[in-house]
C-alpha cells in the first residue's frame, strides 16, 4: 500500500504537464527519421538537472516512451522508421497505409505502444530485482544466438525468394563490417577512405534503404503516396480495439519479450521488436500474411519496443548497467541527481524511485491520447499534402536526419549511396529488409561470437560455450523453430491430408517459386 | 540452344553473379586482417558466394524449363508500368547529389532552399496554378526555416556554413 503514496506524489498537477509535455516532445522527434530516442533524451537532460529528481526523472522517461512510439509513424506512413526500434513495424505498417488503412495502422500502433509500456513499466516496479539476475545470466554466446534468431526472421521477409533475402542479409552482414572491428580493432573493408573509418551508421543506412527507394519511385508517378480508406474515417479506434482483443496472446507476448530483451544491456527495441515479430508469425494461423499489412506484425513490434522501455531501466536502476543507449544517459542524469544506483536503490530511496515509475505509467497512459491525436493529425498530413511538397519535406528530412547523427556530412552521403543501391537491388528482387536486419544484428552477431570462441577456447571447450549453456539452447530451439516452421506444418500438413483422402489439399508455405 | 534464348532473371542474375565477385575481392581483402578480425568477414563472404552460385544455378535451369512452356515466373522484377518516369527519377537522384555536394559550398540553409525546390519542380506533375503554387512555395519556405532554427538555435547542432548558412 506503501507504493500509492509515490502514486499520489507523481499525480501532482507539474508532474502530470511535465509528463505531457515530455511525451508530446519524445513523439514528435522519435517520428522523424535520424532523430532518436537517445538525442531526444541527451539533448533534454539538461533541463531537467533544475527540477527535483523526481520530476525530472518523469521527463526523462516520458521523453524516451514517447520517442519510440513516436517511429512508428514514419514507418507506417512513409516506411521509414523514425528509430531503429520501429525497423519492423514498416513491414506491415507501410502496407496497410498504402491500402488505405494508415488510420487504423496508427491506432493499432498506439494501443500495442500503451499496453507494451505498461507492462515493461509494471515489471520495473514488482519484478525489478530478481529480473535484474537475468542481464547477468547473458553472457557473449546468448548474445551470438539472440541475433542468429533475429536473422531467422529472413526466412519470413524473402517469401518468393529465400536465396536473393539470405544474399542480402549477407551484404547487410558485410556492410555491418565496414570500419573499426568491434574486437581486434581491424580496419576493415573502408576502400583506404577515412570517411568509413566510423562504419556505416545504422540509422543511415535505415533512412537510405527504406526511405530513398520510396521517394525515387513517387517522383516517378502520377498516384498519390498513400490511399484514404473511403469508407470510414477517424481514428477507427473500435476496430483496432477489436483487432488488439482478438491478438491479446500476441500482444502479451510481445509485451514480455520486449521486457526481457530490454533487461539485456546493449540489444534494445530494435531486437526486440524482430524477436516478437519473428515470434508473432510463427505462432499465426496465417503465417503468410505477415509483411502483406497484417495488423499482428504491427501489434507484436510496437508493444515489444515499447516494452523496452521499462524493461531496459531494470538492470538500468538495480546494476547499474543500461539496458538501452537512452538508458545510459538517463544514469548520468541520475548520477547528477545524487541517486545512488544499486540493488539497495529500492529501498533506500524508494520515494524517487517509485514515483519515478508512477511517472512512467503515467506518460504511457497519457500516450493513449496524446498519441491518437498526432497520429490522426500526422496520417491527414501525409495523406492531403501534394505530392510536390511530400517528396522534397521527405528528402529534406532525410538529409537532415542522417546529418543530425554526428553532425557529419558523411552519413548523409552513406544515406544516399545505400539508397540507390537498395533501390536498384530492390527493382531486381533484393528486398532490403534482409540487409537491414543484417547491418542491425551483425555487430551484435560477431561480437557474441568472437568473443565466445576467445572465452570457449581459453576454457578448451569451444563447442561447449555455443552449445552447452540452456539459456543458448532455448534461443537455438526458438531460431531452429521459426526457421523450419514452414516446413515442420508443412510436413504434418502432408502427414494429415494422407491419412484423410477426403482432405487432399495441402497448402505449401515453404516459401518454394 | 533455344532454351537458352529466354533467360530467367536476368538483371537478378547478374546482380548475383556481382555479388559472386564481391565476395571474392573481400576475401581477397581479408588478407591483411587479423584472425579474429578475418573469420567473420569469411564466413559471410563464403555464405554470399555459396547463396548467389545457388541462385544463379536455379536460374539457369529455370530459364532451360520455361524456354519450352511460357511458364510465370513468381520472382520476376516489377515490371515498369506506362506511367513511371526514369528522367523524373534520375532528376530527383542529380537533386540530392547535388544538394550534398553543395552544402559546405552554400552553407545548410541555401543549399537545402536551392534542392527543396528543384525537388518540388521534379515531383510536379500537373500544371499547378499560381495561387497554389505560391502556397506550396512559402509551406516549403516555412518547413525549412522551422527546422533550421530548431536544429541551429535550440537543439545546438553546428550546421555546416559555406558561402552563405
Amino acid at each position: 500500500m506503501d507504493k500509492l503514496a509515490y502514486l499520489v506524489d507523481a499525480l501532482t498537477p507539474m508532474n502530470l504537464l511535465l509528463a505531457l509535455v515530455g511525451v508530446v516532445a519524445g513523439i514528435v522527434i522519435g517520428a522523424m527519421p535520424g532523430l532518436s530516442a537517445t538525442m531526444a533524451v541527451a539533448v533534454l537532460v539538461p533541463f531537467t538537472f533544475t527540477m527535483d529528481p523526481a520530476s525530472g526523472l518523469i521527463v526523462l522517461g516520458a521523453i524516451y516512451t514517447g520517442a519510440i512510439y513516436g517511429g512508428s509513424y514514419s514507418a507506417i506512413l512513409v516506411n521509414t522508421p523514425g528509430t531503429p526500434s520501429a525497423i519492423a513495424t514498416t513491414f506491415d505498417g507501410f502496407p496497410m497505409a498504402k491500402r488505405g488503412d494508415g488510420a487504423l495502422a496508427v491506432s493499432l500502433a498506439t494501443l500495442a505502444s500503451v499496453t507494451g509500456g505498461l507492462v515493461g513499466a509494471l515489471m520495473l516496479m514488482f519484478l525489478a530485482p530478481p529480473l535484474a539476475q537475468v542481464a547477468l545470466a547473458f553472457g557473449p554466446p546468448e548474445y551470438f544466438w539472440l541475433a542468429v534468431f533475429g536473422l531467422t526472421l529472413i526466412s519470413a521477409l524473402s517469401v518468393g525468394n529465400l536465396l536473393k533475402g539470405m544474399i542480402g542479409a549477407c551484404l547487410g552482414l558485410l556492410l555491418s563490417m565496414v570500419g573499426i572491428a568491434v574486437i581486434g580493432a581491424d580496419v576493415r573493408f573502408t576502400m583506404g577512405s577515412q570517411v568509413l573509418l566510423g562504419g556505416i551508421n545504422i540509422v543511415a543506412g535505415l533512412i537510405g534503404l527504406y526511405c530513398i527507394p520510396v521517394l525515387i519511385d513517387l517522383v516517378a508517378t502520377r498516384d498519390p503516396h498513400l490511399r484514404v480508406s473511403s469508407e470510414s474515417g477517424g481514428f477507427r479506434l473500435k476496430e483496432a480495439f477489436a483487432i488488439t482483443m482478438t491478438e491479446k496472446f500476441n500482444l502479451v507476448r510481445s509485451s514480455l519479450i520486449g521486457t526481457i530483451v530490454g533487461i539485456l544491456p546493449g540489444a534494445g527495441g530494435s531486437v526486440a521488436s524482430l524477436v516478437s515479430y519473428s515470434e508473432a508469425r510463427r505462432s499465426s494461423k496465417h503465417p503468410e500474411r505477415y509483411g502483406t499489412g497484417e495488423p499482428g506484425g504491427i501489434i507484436a513490434t510496437e508493444a515489444a519496443n515499447n516494452a523496452t522501455v521499462g524493461g531496459g531501466f531494470i538492470p538500468t536502476l538495480v546494476l547499474g548497467i543500461p539496458g538501452t543507449p537512452p538508458d545510459a544517459v538517463i544514469l548520468g542524469a541520475l548520477l547528477v541527481q545524487g541517486i545512488r544506483i544499486g540493488p539497495t536503490l529500492f529501498t533506500t530511496q524508494g520515494s524517487i524511485v517509485y514515483t519515478f515509475i508512477f511517472g512512467l505509467i503515467i506518460g504511457t497512459l497519457i500516450m493513449l491520447p496524446v498519441g491518437l491525436l498526432i497520429g490522426r493529425y500526422a496520417y491527414k498530413s501525409i495523406v492531403s499534402i501534394p505530392k510536390s511538397a511530400l517528396v522534397p519535406t521527405i528528402a529534406f528530412m532525410t538529409v537532415v536526419g542522417s546529418f543530425a547523427i554526428h553532425n557529419n556530412l558523411n552519413d548523409v552521403a552513406v544515406m544516399l549511396g545505400l539508397g540507390i543501391v537498395g533501390w536498384l537491388l530492390n527493382r531486381n528482387g533484393y528486398a532490403p529488409s534482409p540487409i537491414v536486419l543484417g547491418l542491425v544484428l551483425g555487430q551484435i552477431a560477431e561480437q557474441g561470437f568472437v568473443q565466445s570462441y576467445l572465452i570457449g577456447n581459453a576454457q578448451g571447450n569451444v563447442l561447449g560455450m555455443f552449445f552447452g549453456r540452456p539459456i543458448s539452447m532455448a534461443i537455438v530451439a526458438f531460431a531452429a523453430l521459426t526457421l523450419f516452421y514452414p516446413l515442420i506444418a508443412a510436413a504434418i500438413g502432408a502427414r494429415r491430408a494422407r491419412k484423410s483422402p477426403t482432405d487432399i489439399t495441402v497448402e505449401s508455405r515453404d516459401g518454394r517459386p | 540452344m533455344a532454351a537458352l534464348r529466354k533467360p530467367h532473371d536476368v538483371p537478378g542474375t547478374a546482380l548475383a553473379v556481382l555479388f559472386v565477385a564481391l565476395g571474392i575481392v573481400l576475401i581477397i581483402g581479408t588478407g591483411r586482417m587479423s584472425p579474429l578480425g578475418s573469420v567473420f568477414p569469411i564466413t559471410v563472404s563464403v555464405a554470399m558466394i555459396v547463396f548467389s552460385l545457388a541462385l544463379v544455378l536455379r536460374n539457369v535451369v529455370l530459364g532451360m524449363r520455361a524456354a519450352r512452356p511460357a511458364a510465370s515466373e513468381p520472382d520476376a522484377a516489377p515490371s515498369e508500368t506506362g506511367h513511371e518516369s526514369t528522367p523524373r527519377r534520375l532528376l530527383f537522384l542529380l537533386a540530392m547529389i547535388a544538394w550534398i555536394v553543395l552544402i559546405p559550398i552554400l552553407g545548410f540553409f541555401v543549399s537545402s532552399l536551392a534542392a527543396y525546390f528543384a525537388i518540388m519542380l521534379v515531383a510536379t506533375h500537373d500544371r499547378t496554378p499560381l495561387r497554389e503554387g505560391a502556397i506550396l512555395v512559402l509551406i516549403g519556405f516555412a518547413i525549412l526555416t522551422a527546422f533550421y532554427l530548431v536544429m541551429a538555435k535550440v537543439l545546438l547542432i553546428p550546421m555546416p556554413t559555406g558561402l552563405f548558412f
